[in-house]
């Protein structure tokens, strides 16, 4: 066993450390409610963008280990950020391993330098996990499909040049089918409005709607059908999609935890730092126990993913427990501040309106739960109202 | 409630009557406001909660405690925007039992209508559990005050004409140099800012500053040195009110969070089958129970006039804890909606947020308990 970052790993840690600490701390990108592309220009300089694609564009081959440091780095510095980059990559992996060739031709170059980004659609304002429910439809015809649906909410949406669909053609609808498109967001038809949430703003959410919406045969994504399988492989149910956000919720939690302790050292009450107090030192001692834990289950699931070993259950672990654990540290941060943390003089109540959301973006809690249940206790744990559905039945079934 | 009397049922209908039919539309976008609109102050005026402290010859409606609590449960489910004012005036006017006639005649009739309204000021930059440790000075200069110093996290005080604060006339006396002023904010020499915090945005969350501000001695309430117990025993009835605010925002989501899951499809029916979604009701209708159990027996005990401090304490860590992480739990039952301004559950819990902090904090109210269940010589040591 060997529970150390190599020398290579450290130094990524570093470089992409001083890169948040110096330009993401404290930018509150929320607040205009998007991503600089001077940011995205800088990121793209410092290859954070091309560490994990194909050499004939210009990257690397990091490891998954590499990029889960990057994002619970970036996370520290700034959330929205992570998430962006962890969209990123899912994008890019999606757009060069199932696109046609002459489509990663033109769109991947300008996305790892940062000029372009993309958005994963796949949540409807009815279908969240029950995959069957999806009522966007793509249609054939000659040359083309023609989407009609809405997909809601979409992260960094607003601002996004394309977005990568999943949705059903018409022989999938309601059979928990679905197949992947590249959809540039200028298409006719298109209609985005935002949505108003109560944090995470810099990923500008919204809701896309398509109204007869033409996309060219040749953005299509892989094959009619492969849909569940390039989601399952690089998109939002992939295990990536669970490990990473977790990692970027743990890096947020850790920011938050840091503040804690040096505000414990710092304030009095009763004539001695609260820090002396238990009921605060034991706190933030569960707290750091929580995280050290957290971040040891998420590289793990990274590790053998680069060893091309199954991760499944050990994804689905990091998938809610981490963002779980999350939220309650930022909690306990905010708390320990007193009044002044409830304001924002201070990050946390943003943190907290942001860690919210990682409870739900890789899955809920219930859902990652029965995924670990039945890998624990069989197929008998999986309630009966549900086993026998197309829903249930192709989340587990590409999830196994 | 199982012992309401028949008077506290059929004034918690009027309440609810009230609230549901005055106060449901606008709401949300009330929630929004940096202060509290007028037009809810004059209706809550007119339907007597400004005044449930203040005695009937100055105009008011006394109720007993278990019935001020309805009201704050009742209000706060539908429309939490004047809570903080609601709050400082029925902690106010029982205050103002210790002050001269002049002081009583001049603001209780116009407090009790909500044409004046008034903030109560403890906490400061560098102390805020520790209530004794207080800098804030007031220094007698014949027949005046002189007050410097400042108070920090004053929910209304952004809005209201007058402050109750706690200042100290004697340094060397700790607790019972603290004495207590009811200070206009017209006088010169005070200044204030507001917060921009996390939620309960239209209480108005604010900083005043004291320079010099000279006051008669008649603006006193109670004596020299008295301030730190009055100041307790209103903490006591206020911290109780803080949780019941909180149950009755929780009550509502939990009502809106049923409906939810009954039509949320997903697997085939709605999620409200499965035990992953209704055992997180069941467990939010248990916790949110629980503690308004707590915080009526806690009232029931002031109107008996029977020792409380401990009951008021647990209602208040547990009930404000509770709720906040009911909330958190039923938010994600609602899913992305929850997430966004489209329900109030966002809003709510943000506001819950605040009311664990406000009055008094989990650690204090525990330390609290720990005093009374141990004895002051084996309890925590501070």
């Amino acid at each position: 066993m060997e529970f150390r970052f190599s020398d290579e790993e450290e130094d990524l840690r570093k470089a992409v450390n001083e890169f948040a600490q110096k330009e993401l701390v404290g930018k509150e990108f929320d607040r205009i409610s998007s991503v600089p592309r001077s940011i995205l220009r800088q990121m793209s300089n410092l290859g954070f963008f091309s560490l994990k694609i194909p050499d004939e564009y210009g990257g690397e081959q990091a490891s998954w280990v590499d990029i889960g440091i990057l994002v619970e780095e970036l996370a520290k510095g700034d959330i929205g950020l992570a998430y962006f980059t962890i969209l990123s990559y899912e994008v890019s992996l999606l757009l060069s391993t199932y696109g046609q060739i002459q489509i990663v031709q033109e769109w991947l170059p300008d996305l790892v330098r940062g000029e372009k980004s993309g958005s994963i659609s796949v949540t409807e304002p009815d279908a969240g996990c029950d995959l069957s429910a999806m009522t966007t439809v793509a249609s054939k015809g000659a040359d083309s499909y023609v989407i009609n649906g809405e997909k809601c909410p979409v992260s960094f949406a607003m601002h996004s040049d394309f977005t990568v669909l999943f949705a059903p053609t018409a022989s999938e609808l309601g059979r928990a089918r679905m197949t992947a498109f590249l959809v540039p967001l200028d298409l006719p038809g298109i209609t985005k409005s935002p949505c108003i949430h109560m944090g995470l703003l810099s990923s500008s959410p919204a809701s896309l709607t398509f109204d007869r919406v033409r996309v060219p045969i040749s953005y299509r994504l892989g094959e009619e059908g492969q849909g569940l399988e390039l989601d399952r492989k690089y998109g939002p149910l992939s295990d990536l999609g669970q490990v990473l956000c977790a990692l970027a919720a743990l890096g947020l939690c850790e920011a938050a935890l840091k503040s804690a302790v040096s505000y414990s050292k710092k304030r009095n009450a009763f004539g001695r730092p609260i820090g002396q107090f238990q009921a605060i030192s034991g706190r933030i001692a569960e707290d750091a126990t929580l995280i050290e834990a957290g971040r040891w289950l998420c590289y793990r699931a990274l590790w053998l993913k680069d060893q091309n070993l199954p991760n499944t259950r050990q994804a689905a672990m990091c998938g809610w427990w981490c963002p779980y654990n999350a939220y309650r540290v930022i909690e306990d941060t905010l708390l320990i501040h007193g009044h002044s943390g409830y304001s924002d003089d201070h990050p946390f109540q943003q943190m907290l309106r942001d860690i919210l959301a990682f409870q739900m973006i890789a899955g809920t809690g219930q859902v990652l739960k029965l995924l670990i249940a039945e890998d624990e206790i069989g197929k008998v744990a999986i309630p009966k109202e549900m086993s026998g559905t197309a829903g249930w039945n192709t989340l587990a079934g590409s999830l196994r | 409630m199982i012992y309401f009397t028949e008077a506290q049922r059929s004034f918690q209908t009027c309440v609810r009557d009230f609230v549901r039919s005055e106060l449901s539309e606008g709401a949300p976008e009330r929630a929004k406001m940096e202060i509290t609109s007028q037009e809810v102050l004059k209706k809550l005026a007119g339907a007597g909660i400004f005044g449930m402290t203040t005695p009937a010859e100055y105009g008011g409606n006394p109720r007993d405690c278990v019935s001020i609590g309805i009201a704050f449960e009742e209000v706060c489910a539908v429309d939490f925007s004047a809570f903080s004012l609601m709050l400082s005036h029925v902690v106010i006017p029982l205050m103002l039992q210790w002050a001269g006639k002049e002081l009583r005649d001049e603001w209780l009739p116009l407090m009790g209508r909500a044409e004046r309204l008034a903030c109560f000021a403890q906490t400061e930059p560098d102390c805020g559990s520790d209530a004794s440790a207080i800098n804030m000075r007031a220094v007698r200069d014949g027949d005046y005050y002189v007050i410097n110093g400042e108070k920090t996290s004053i929910s209304g005080g952004m809005k209201s004409d007058v402050v109750l604060l706690t200042a100290k006339t004697d340094l060397a006396a700790g607790a019972k140099g603290v004495t207590c002023f009811l200070v206009p904010f017209s006088t010169p020499g005070i200044d204030r800012g507001r917060f921009n915090d996390m939620g309960g945005i239209p209480s108005g969350r604010a900083w005043i500053t004291f320079d010099e501000v000279r006051i008669p001695a008649t603006f006193r309430v109670a004596g020299e040195g008295e301030g730190f117990t009055k100041v307790m025993h209103g903490f006591d009835f206020a911290r109780v009110l803080c949780a019941l605010a909180a149950v009755g925002m929780a009550e509502e989501t939990l009502g809106d969070a049923i409906k939810h899951v009954k039509n949320r499809m997903a697997f085939g029916g709605p999620i409200s089958r499965f035990e992953g979604v209704s055992f997180k009701l069941a467990e939010a209708a248990t916790l949110i129970e629980a503690s308004k159990l707590l915080c009526y027996q806690a009232l029931k005990l002031r109107d008996d006039n029977l020792p409380h401090t401990k009951e008021a304490a647990m209602a208040k860590w547990y009930g404000a804890t509770s709720v906040a992480n009911s909330l958190h739990e039923l938010l994600l039952l609602f899913g992305w909606r929850g997430y966004s301004e489209k329900l109030p559950v966002e809003r709510r819990l943000r506001d819950a947020i605040g009311l664990r902090i406000g009055d008094g904090t989990s650690e204090i109210m525990k330390l609290i308990i720990a005093r009374e269940i141990l004895g002051h010589r084996f309890g925590p040591v501070v």
